[in-house]
């Protein structure tokens, strides 16, 4: 989110480099990486473990999060976070008692995209966990699979389970989601 | 007190210089008006006051202190934008009481400043809106009360207005200035509407490509413009311009207009010399419409092209040595299109301007 706002706010060197630098990680596919990532995670020892996992999905989200942000930051007009250093704000009070409330919106619709995407991932996390322990839902969804038959009713069940959080999360977002674009502060 | 001193200020954007070592003093409770076209300077000199664009070079004096370098929030300023620029995710009451809250003050306080404010500006009705259910006035309005409660040594405004319809705007700009007598703070007030200018201002200061061209007040600069370009920038109808040459005791026009040289001006001009003859239409009108002149007169023959009734006044068109100019009928009678009038030129009230200086000669 940091990344984001300051892409949209900061005037620095190498900016649009590093930008589209940033979104061309997204241009290559995440089941290339898989082994090479295999690789690496294998000699540092954290494969099949949560943490490597976590890192990996970070990676893989930031660039486009990163996008989506700074996109919403753009759209509030610089004016806004003028008036509240003029009010006596600081440069970091303006962010989070303006900016932030007013960006909320993108900033939660960002997060439920980055939070699905990783929650629904099954292609990295089917080679990088193996253990009960350390597998994702998607990944545990398999297991329900045997050579010869298929628990259906086991793999509905968990199915299910995997919805649930995403659904709540939605929910709870949803407020900020629709609430939250009033830009009837500034005449457009 | 606090007045506002700029001292040789300059903004550069990269290699671009946009404003040109300008000095400019704003007194104690005075009401000052920047004016000039898009693009001249303006929002930047405003904003480098304000502290939110930096400085490339000079000094920026508010009170005794130099505040080169304080971030805009140490500098006791307010100021209302053109966009109006209100927190959208709070209420009025929040947008006006903002300020005071980060400044720490305590809720009774806060309270009494805000209401105070919202009477200032008749708000009591809308207090628990959002900026979003208001009209363009209602928040232009809120703007002004968020910039007020705060009691700031200047207010800044950058062309508050133009968003607003000509009724509103007309309504706005009284509503201003009642509060300028209320509140007694010095203001800077920034706009591209000469009217805005002729107004508001105890003075005016026209900006043109970062420089400063003239400041004054409101009659000064109507009347005794420095240049052509304030001469056409204020006023409307801008002034008339007729390009000629100093003949003996005399200017020439083309077409073989003849015309007296003002009294002003007899001693200053050289026979030879390109000059440029400026009057407004309030000084040249037909005979017998209510013109009084007290001194030198000249009477010219002119056919009216258009002719625009106005109720009181009537604008008339007409073609003098080649130029369009304006004239004016006070208790207008009906003009027909093509029609040839006698008009009074008053000289008394003419300028005379440098062609290739276009400054004034006086
Ligand atoms: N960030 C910037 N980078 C480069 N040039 C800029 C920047 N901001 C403004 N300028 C230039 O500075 C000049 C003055 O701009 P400014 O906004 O002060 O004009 P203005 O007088 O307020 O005009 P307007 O009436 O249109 O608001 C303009 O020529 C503009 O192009
Ligand atoms: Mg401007």
């Amino acid at each position: 989110m940091a990344g984001g706002y300051a892409f949209a706010r900061f005037r620095f060197k190498g900016k649009n480099a590093i930008f589209i630098g940033l979104l061309l990680t997204r241009a290559v596919p995440g089941v290339a990486l898989s082994l090479p990532l295999f690789i690496v995670m294998a000699k540092t020892g954290i494969i099949d473990t949560h943490f490597g996992l976590i890192l990996v999905y970070v990676a893989m989200n930031v660039p486009f999060t990163i996008w989506l942000i700074d996109g919403f930051f753009r759209q509030i007009p610089p004016d806004l976070a003028e008036a509240a250093e003029i009010d006596g704000c600081t440069r970091w009070q303006a962010f989070w008692k303006v900016e932030f409330p007013v960006a909320k919106a993108g900033v939660a619709s960002a997060g439920i995209f980055a939070f699905l995407t990783s929650w629904n991932e099954y292609a990295l996390a089917s080679q990088l966990t193996r253990s009960t322990f350390s597998k994702t839902m998607p990944v545990g969804l398999r297991d329900f699979t045997s050579e010869f038959t298929i628990n259906w009713g086991g793999m509905c069940a968990l199915a299910v389970l995997l919805i649930i959080p995403a659904l709540i999360l939605t929910f709870i977002v949803q407020k900020h989601l629709i609430s939250g674009l009033t830009f009837g502060g500034v005449k457009g | 007190m606090a007045q506002v001193t700029l001292k040789n200020v300059v903004k550069n954007y990269g290699k671009l210089e946009v404003v040109h070592s300008i000095n400019l003093h704003v007194a104690h409770n005075e009401f000052v008006v920047l004016v000039g076209p898009s693009g001249c300077g303006k929002s930047t000199t405003l904003r480098m006051i304000a502290g939110l664009e930096s400085i490339s070079g000079g000094d920026i004096i508010i009170g005794d202190n130099v505040v080169n370098n304080l971030p805009p929030r140490d500098r006791n300023i307010s100021m209302v934008f053109q966009n109006y620029a209100l927190y959208p995710h709070m209420t009025v009451r929040e947008n006006l009481g903002f300020s005071l809250k980060i400044a720490k003050r305590d809720q009774t306080e806060i309270d009494k400043s805000v209401d105070e404010a919202s009477k200032i500006l008749s708000l009591e009705d809308y207090m628990d809106r959002k900026p979003g259910a208001l009209s363009g006035g209602q928040r232009q309005r809120v703007a002004m009360g968020r910039a007020i409660v705060r009691h700031p040594d200047v207010f800044l405004f950058d062309e508050p207005l133009s968003n607003l319809d000509a009724k509103l705007r007309a309504q706005m700009r009284v509503e201003i200035k009642k509060l300028h007598q209320k509140i007694q703070t010095t203001i800077i007030y920034v706009t591209h509407d000469q009217v805005e200018a002729m107004t508001l201002a105890d003075r005016i200061v026209i900006m043109r490509d970062g420089n400063i061209e003239q400041q004054g007040s409101p009659t000064q600069v109507f009347e005794n413009p420095i240049n052509t370009f304030v001469a056409t920038f204020i006023g409307s109808p801008p002034m008339n311009l007729l390009p000629g040459r100093v003949g003996k005791n005399m200017l020439e026009f083309s077409g073989g207009l003849i015309l007296p040289i003002p009294k002003d001006f007899k001693d200053i001009v050289k026979p030879g010399q390109d000059i440029i003859l400026g009057f407004r239409a309030d000084h040249i009108m037909p005979v017998g419409h209510d013109l009084t002149i007290d001194g030198d007169s000249a009477m010219i023959e002119m056919s009216v092209g258009v002719s625009e009734p106005l109720g009181t006044e009537t604008l008339l068109y007409t073609q003098l040595a080649g130029q369009e100019i304006l004239a004016k009928m006070l208790k207008p009678r009906i003009v027909k299109d093509g029609e040839t009038l006698t008009f009074n030129l008053d000289l008394g009230q003419c300028n005379l301007f440098d062609a290739t200086t276009q400054r004034n000669l006086r």
